[in-house]
């Protein structure tokens, strides 16, 4: 059984690794945007 | 908002911590890297500011007197980088640090030892764009922009500055997850977002605009560095690539990028004017949606940074019509703080004159920029001190003003001590009177045509620029005692009772003063 502290930080952990996610998806998109389109 | 506050929970220090070097190394509490985060952004603040000395010192009067033309555009270049990155951002990164777990009712923030990763990537980022000055061929010396082709075209002092940016870029990420996560996932039990300071929510709304704008601008200089040295040409015409992508993918970061720094200014200011008008805030609902409106406009309007790029007249209409959009909200934002004073009992302590000053400036800087959004005028006023004045009213008059309102506002919860009154008003009144003798004759030159990033100017705009160098000397001097009454507070004064102004509200104030170690261990209840 997971404690109540253990729920929070596995909170915690899945909304920072999605924001993460979403700061790294708009670094290599725009660099692919650039270079797929050339413009 | 009333709170039930657990008696204990307030006032716990174990006194287990770390002490030395080896606390502020390996700290993860949210109050010791809140404050090494606020002198950082002072030290760097100097830095800059002794930069900015240099650029006014050689525009004291026509010709050039010591800093060449290559090393002039270094020092600009640097002041813009480092005032920005390294002094505002930090700034408003630790005022969150320190008063959001307060504000909330959380213990600390989210993720410990990320913050303080986040601050350390801070100190390397710093000395890589400040040693970048002594290395063969300078800094940097193509604008805080970085615009190819000259930065595709420059010494190692560039590959320095892409790598810092990174860094930075980094740090404020990490330190953006942290904030977001904090508010959406460790509120207090009856503290609903619609409850919440308007700090809290002013940062949590430039949280978003960080994590979706400085991938971005980290890509840009990516871009740079791989058209540097790896062989690519995305910006290199002469490889077929397009610098106008550059200044369309910069300014989309660019422009949200002064949001990101005045937004939290505006939540500070949203919660001085109540305190001292001794009344809640007129309109929060509406300042929330406004600070929201301001954010998501500020995605759409990045090519009026461009109107002399060239683009099709429909284009220029849109980023015109768009930009003039914005005042709405901020508008909005104006007229609240003005209707929370509306017979209120004023009182003028210096949190509250810095208050007013941000008011007061910062709408002239507005009405600035909605003269620059008008195409035709930009094209006329382009690249000239008009834009420089036009700036220096939003970011100094906005973010350095509200970070002098926070840090007299919160600086009795910090130390725990009341800073000394007098000194605090009269840094008010050389700051509020030096900056526009240093900032507002730049306007005239701008409209008489002077050019920025020229350390050379013809006779006719000698008197101006002299006044306007006096008064940046004096402002920059006026700081020094900023420091005093800072480091006096520290040291000792009359003790600050833990609600030490009786209009503020808020669960920040429901601690003692000087804010225990740790806080909020067991959860308050908002009520």
């Amino acid at each position: 059984m997971m404690s109540d502290k253990e729920a929070q930080a596995r909170r915690n952990l899945r909304l920072g690794l999605i924001l993460g996610g979403v700061a790294l998806a708009f670094f290599f998109g725009y660099i692919l945007r650039a270079w797929l389109l050339e413009r | 908002m009333e709170a039930t506050v657990n008696g204990h929970a307030d006032a716990h220090d174990h006194g287990q911590h770390p002490t030395g070097l080896k606390r502020w190394l390996t700290t993860t509490n949210h109050k010791d890297i809140g404050t090494m985060y606020l002198w950082f952004s002072f030290t760097m603040f100097i830095v800059g500011g002794i930069m900015a000395m240099l650029i006014r010192a050689e525009l004291f009067e026509p010709g050039i007197q010591f800093l060449e033309p290559e090393r002039y555009n270094q020092i600009v270049t640097l002041h813009g980088l480092i005032m920005v990155f390294g002094a505002i951002m930090p700034a408003f990164v630790g005022f969150a640090n320190w008063m959001i777990p307060l504000q909330i009712g959380a213990s600390d923030m989210a993720f410990g030892r990320l913050n303080n990763w986040s601050f350390w990537l801070l100190i390397p980022a710093s000395l890589l764009l400040v040693t970048s000055l002594v290395v063969p061929g300078g800094a940097a010396g193509v604008g805080w922009t970085l615009y190819p082709p000259l930065s595709i075209q420059m010494g190692m002092g560039m590959d320095l500055t892409i790598f810092a940016v990174h860094i930075l870029g980094i740090s404020s990420v990490l330190g953006s997850i942290n904030i977001i996560t904090t508010i959406l996932n460790l509120r207090a039990p009856g503290m609903t977002l619609m409850k919440m300071p308007m700090f809290a929510w002013t940062w949590l709304i430039t949280a978003f605009l960080i994590i979706a704008v400085m991938p971005v601008f980290a890509g840009a200089v990516t871009m740079l560095l791989t058209d540097r040295h790896f062989g690519t040409s995305f910006f290199s015409a002469a490889g077929g690539g397009d610098p106008v992508l550059y200044q369309h993918v910069f300014w989309f970061f660019g422009h949200p990028e002064v949001y990101i720094v005045i937004l939290p200014g505006f939540g500070i200011i949203s919660q001085v004017i109540p305190a001292f008008s001794r009344k809640p805030l007129f309109g929060y609902t509406s300042m929330v949606y406004a600070t929201g409106s301001i954010a998501i406009l500020s995605f759409f309007v990045w090519g009026h940074h461009m109107f002399t790029s060239g683009m099709p007249v429909a284009g220029q209409l849109f980023y015109m019509y768009a930009t003039m959009l914005i005042a709405v909200p901020t508008g909005v934002k104006v007229f609240n703080w003005i209707a929370t004073m509306w017979r209120g009992a004023l009182s003028f302590e210096t949190p509250m004159l810095f208050a007013l000053g941000f008011i007061f400036l910062f709408t002239m800087g507005g009405f600035s920029g909605l003269v620059l959004a008008m195409t035709p005028v930009d094209v006329q006023l382009h690249n000239t001190y008009y834009v420089v004045a036009h700036f220096h009213y939003t970011m100094v008059a906005g973010a350095l003003f509200s970070a002098f309102a926070a840090v007299y506002y919160w600086l009795p919860k910090w130390t725990g001590h009341m800073y000394n009154e007098r000194l605090g008003k009269t840094h008010f009144w050389l700051t509020m009177v030096f900056f526009n003798m240093t900032f507002f004759v730049q306007h005239f030159l701008g409209l008489a045509g002077m050019p920025r990033r020229v350390p050379d100017y013809a006779l006719q705009f000698a008197d101006f620029n002299m006044i306007s160098s006096i008064g940046a000397f004096g402002l920059g001097l006026s700081q020094l005692l900023f420091l005093y009454v800072v480091i006096a507070c520290i040291k000792g004064g009359p003790k600050a009772a833990a609600k030490p102004w009786d209009g503020a509200v808020g669960l920040e104030w429901e601690v003692p003063s000087p804010a225990p170690y740790h806080t909020w261990e067991i959860q308050p209840q908002v009520k």
